[in-house]
């Protein structure tokens, strides 16, 4: 991690019109930086606004008022050219769900930004795409259906799509929010490697298991940024445990 | 919404294919019924002694009536039409002969365009339609006939439908007049032809009847016709026209069945994981299906019933053209039968679809279908996509790779655009193809001729050989003259398969036959072979190689059949013959002339025509095919328009809904792709590439069809219709049919494709679709 800001958010509003007329207000004016090579967990309670931050931020979703700047660039005025190619080249994406494409199989899936992007050859691709699913252990369903996998390998078949262009900012929403514990186990393991090579992460969790892993957890309540714990880098002295005991104490501290 | 639009869009097009067929049938048989068009006619021109013509109408049990009009000839050069502004549209180029005559009491009448009787007022005359496609006449005009010494205008009150002589295919046409008018008209110009006609208890005696009427000595100066020949000659341009409109309904009924079955399909996979959920609370899977059946029997009723009302006004438009060749259909219990029957038939349809859908659901399991894997059953066809697909993602772009994978896994949707493509162009090609070979001067073959500059056609019986010479002598002399072939025309008998006598007219030359259309065998190279029209030899009986007996003045002479050819003109009942002949038994001479390159064939035809003045007639070949087919062209022409603009309206319709259904349930995947970055640009690249493909499948299947099937099928139609011809082989536009048509058809699925998918535009609302 370096003093780099990557993501910066100024303000966001975000509000939605319900079916009545009547406007809901989700996002209250959340002020936000990210540092370059930061892993960032959003905390807060059911319905507190934590996912819809990190569509905004992530640009999925137009913010009603504020602005976020990735990168030097304002990119809600980006046109849908631009900040499809900032996903393409410079995000990633990871879900509950795995959200991969069901026409094609699990190799084709991660491949795809690959292929789109044109940075290397589309062997290339192939052998990047096989690479990733080495390394999390899913090679020997890399031609296979997706509708005939379990969860646990289709979501990392997600990561490794996520990866496959080495993106500079990972967004992760309840990456392990439908896998049991074992799974999430190895899969934050993925997540903890891939941010000690670099790569910013922005996730949002509610459990506290997931959350000790990243070095910020930023907590929101109706909306509105309440508090931010500062966990630190992960270092080899500490264990997960005590990371885990650290974070539950200050939450309860907070009343969360 | 869509799928009640589809069901309406099903019905509707099935009421109105069924209702088209309904009313022309009407249409005609009302006009028919009306007019009383003779059994048999002769023209002839000459004295006519009345007693000998009641005399045979008398003797033969089988005629039930008879008729005598006289037809007042007038030259084409002494009558124009004047209209209101003064424009003056003369009818010096119609290759119709125009006669006039004074409406009859009970037969062959003359019927305006809401076929009642027409008896024009003094200083009044009614015009014949089919001379308004190439005279802009309308009533309120003026027609004039003068010879110069005398003039007379008349206004014209009615366009004249006429049973008989209904089409351009006749040679010539009648003009309807005040009984006092005629007379007075008659005193000054034109000469009277007589119209003979006998009526029997069974149209089917005409030939045999004309063969006793030929060989009885009555009077026949002129051309002669029986009632099948008739409804056949005036009928023939709408008879097309009908044959393309039921092929066009019967396409319409198919695409119709095509967009049911797949909406329906789409609509319910839908719903399959709402029904896994049902199921999962203990829905028993009975009340599933009724409730969803329910639901779709409701939205298929409302369909239906939409459907039913839209084919009023649609009907309306598509049966413009028949209301105006044969008047209005009457009213039948039918045209209500139908469109419900048909509303029924697709109700019917749709819950079968609905029913077999939902079997589907009740053997998928609960937890397939909530996670979203009801669709792994047909995993066995997906890995044989897998394998195509995965070769080419190394060979093409990545946009055009997920294109053509997605193509191979939804091939089910993607078909009925396939199929509508391969429709359109279906449509388009055949009607074009039968246009353009009827346009093109080298359909000439198919009417018993050989292909020539220019025709001189010595046809009376006075002075005959006189004619002849000095028409021969002409020719001799004109030194841009090439080739003559001298046709001359015989009349001898033969036995048909009934065993009946009957007049076989033979075209006797050095080349006679040569050039034409043969089914079978060629043409008359011995003096004992005889060559015969598609419909002689299946008058007679014979084929190829077989053996005929001719008889002429009680001399048996036995001919080889050597060929069969196609022959529409003159009722296609004719002969050939390489033979020597007595001149005093030819009846009609005709010379076929091939001038030099480059020569102005119509500025030769007007020089001979005056020169010759009335002892022949002299035609431009062109002109002469151009003209005796315009009718036909024409109208066929105004068919073919309409078809293209139907095809390429069907094109975008089914288009805009096939892609309207498509990206609704292709919302989630969209916006999966979406968040892997690419952009709507390249979303909608993929479905413009999808089109395209099954675009030129549609197009490649259509032109097979065509190649395979397209000239067999008409044929098949022209052959059941009785005209001269068994098999038509396509005389086509290349650059029409092969370029121009496949670029409009993609061109219309492409740029609606392209419009459709810009409702995948910056989608605000991004994340809400991926999370369902």
């Amino acid at each position: 991690m370096n003093d780099t800001v990557i993501l910066q958010a100024k303000g966001i509003q975000k509000s939605y019109q319900l079916s009545n007329g009547q406007d809901i207000e989700i996002l209250k004016g959340i002020d936000l930086e990210i540092q370059d090579g930061e892993f960032v967990a959003i905390m807060g309670q059911s319905g507190s606004g934590k996912s819809t931050l990190l569509y905004c931020i992530s640009g999925m979703d137009q913010v009603s008022g504020g602005s976020v700047v990735y990168n030097g660039k304002e990119i809600h005025k980006l046109s849908d050219d631009e900040i499809s190619k900032v996903r393409l080249l410079n995000m990633g994406f990871v879900f509950q769900q795995s959200y991969l494409l069901k026409d094609f199989t699990i190799k084709e899936n991660i491949m795809l930004p690959a292929l789109k992007a044109g940075k290397v050859t589309k062997e290339q691709a192939a052998q990047n795409a096989r690479t990733r699913m080495e390394r999390v252990g899913i090679s020997h369903i890399a031609d296979s259906d997706i509708t005939q996998i379990s969860g646990g390998q289709l979501q990392r078949a997600a990561i490794c799509r996520a990866l496959i262009n080495q993106p500079a900012v990972l967004f992760a929403d309840e990456p392990t929010g439908a896998l049991n514990s074992k799974s999430t186990g190895e899969i934050m393991e993925i997540f903890n490697q891939v941010n000690a090579a670099g790569t910013t992460i922005i996730m949002v969790t509610h459990d506290v298991k997931v959350a000790a892993r990243a070095d910020r957890v930023i907590y929101l309540e109706d909306g509105q940024l309440r508090q931010e714990y500062r966990l630190g880098k992960w270092s080899d002295s500490e264990t997960l445990q005590s990371r885990e005991a650290n974070l539950f104490e200050w939450l309860q501290k907070n009343g969360f | 919404m869509v799928l009640t639009f589809f069901i309406m869009l099903s019905v509707c097009m099935l009421s109105a294919g069924t209702l088209i067929v309904i009313q022309l049938f009407s249409a005609i048989n009302n006009l028919y019924e009306k007019a009383q068009p003779p059994h048999f006619l002769q023209m002839h021109s000459g004295d006519v002694d009345v007693k000998v013509l009641d005399d045979l109408a008398e003797s033969d049990p089988h005629v039930t009536d008879w008729q005598l009009m006289e037809m007042l000839n007038v030259d084409n050069t002494q009558i124009w039409v004047t209209k209101p502004d003064g424009t003056r549209l003369p009818f010096s180029d119609c290759l119709i002969d125009l006669g006039i005559i004074v409406q009859p009491e009970k037969y062959d009448l003359l019927l305006d365009t809401e076929n009642q009787r027409v008896t024009p007022a003094r200083g009044e005359i009614g015009v014949p339609l089919i001379l308004l496609d190439q005279y802009d006449m309308q009533i309120g005009d003026t027609v004039t006939l003068s010879d110069g010494t005398f003039s007379t205008d008349l206004t014209v009150t009615a366009l004249l439908r006429d049973a008989q002589m209904n089409s351009t295919l006749c040679s010539s046409t009648r003009f309807l007049m005040n009984e006092e008018d005629w007379q007075e008209v008659r005193t000054h110009m034109g000469t009277v032809e007589y119209i003979i006609e006998y009526y029997f208890d069974d149209p089917s005696y005409a030939s045999e009847f004309q063969t006793k009427y030929e060989n009885s000595g009555m009077p026949k100066e002129g051309q002669a016709i029986t009632y099948t020949l008739l409804k056949l000659v005036s009928g023939l341009p709408d008879l097309m026209t009908v044959m393309i409109l039921i092929l066009m309904s019967i396409i319409l009924m198919l695409i119709a069945a095509m967009c049911l079955r797949f909406t329906i399909l789409a609509a319910m996979e839908e719903e399959i994981e709402d029904i896994g959920i049902l199921k999962a609370i203990g829905v028993s899977f009975r009340d599933i299906r009724k409730m969803y059946l329910d639901r779709y029997r409701l939205l298929i009723v409302i369909g239906c019933v939409l459907g039913c009302l839209v084919a009023v006004p649609v009907n309306q438009m598509l049966i413009s053209h028949i209301t105006a060749a044969f008047g209005k259909p009457s009213f039948s219990i039918l045209m209500i039968l139908f469109p419900v029957l048909a509303a029924v038939l697709i109700y019917l349809a749709d819950n079968a679809i609905c029913r077999k859908i939902l079997k589907r659901v009740k053997q998928v399991s609960v937890i397939d279908t909530i996670k979203g894997q009801a669709e792994a059953k047909s995993a066995g066809k997906r890995d044989a996509v897998r394998k195509t697909a995965a070769r080419s993602v190394f060979r093409l772009p990545v946009d055009w790779w997920m294109s053509w994978k997605q193509l191979l896994l939804h091939k089910r949707s993607w078909l009925l655009m396939t199929f509508v493509v391969a429709a359109a162009y279906c449509m388009m090609l055949l009607s074009t193809n039968v246009l353009t070979t009827f346009r093109s001067p080298a359909f000439i073959t198919y009417m018993g001729q050989q292909k020539c500059d220019m025709m001189i056609s010595v046809t009376s019986t006075e002075r005959l050989a006189e004619r002849c010479e000095r028409v021969k002598s002409m020719l001799e002399s004109d030194s841009s003259v090439i080739e003559t072939v001298q046709d001359a025309f015989v009349v001898q008998t033969a036995q048909n398969t009934e065993g009946e006598w009957e007049n076989l007219h033979i075209t006797c030359s050095e080349s006679a036959g040569s050039g034409l259309q043969y089914l079978e065998g060629s043409a008359p190279q011995q003096s004992d072979e005889i060559a015969l029209s598609y419909l002689n030899s299946k008058k007679y009986g014979v084929k190829v190689n077989d053996q005929m007996t001719v008889v002429k003045d009680e001399n048996e002479m036995t001919l080889r059949v050597c060929g069969i050819y196609q022959d529409v003109s003159n009722g296609g009942y004719t002969a050939k013959m390489k033979t020597e002949y007595r001149p005093e038994d030819v009846y009609r001479y005709d010379f076929l002339v091939r001038f030099q390159d480059g020569t102005d064939v119509p500025a030769k035809a007007d020089i001979y025509a005056e020169e010759i003045g009335t002892d022949a007639n002299v035609k431009s070949m062109d002109a002469f095919v151009q003209q005796t087919l315009s009718g036909l062209t024409n109208q066929f022409g105004s068919v073919v328009c309409v078809i293209v603009g139907v095809a390429i309206g069907l094109m975008i319709l089914i288009t805009s809904l096939l892609m309207l259904l498509i990206l609704i349930k292709n919302r989630k995947q969209t916006a999966i792709q979406r968040v892997t970055g690419f952009s709507v640009r390249d979303i909608r690249k993929q479905y413009v590439v999808q089109t395209l493909l099954a675009s030129l499948l549609g197009l490649v299947l259509g032109g097979v069809l065509i190649l395979l099937f397209g000239e067999a099928i008409v044929s098949g139609v022209i052959g059941m219709m009785g005209m001269g011809m068994r098999s038509l082989t396509f005389i086509t536009v290349p650059w029409l049919v092969i370029l121009i048509y496949p670029l409009i058809l993609l061109a219309a699925a492409l740029i609606t494709t392209y419009l459709c998918t810009g409702r995948i535009k910056s989608d605000v609302k991004l994340m809400q679709l991926v999370k369902g």
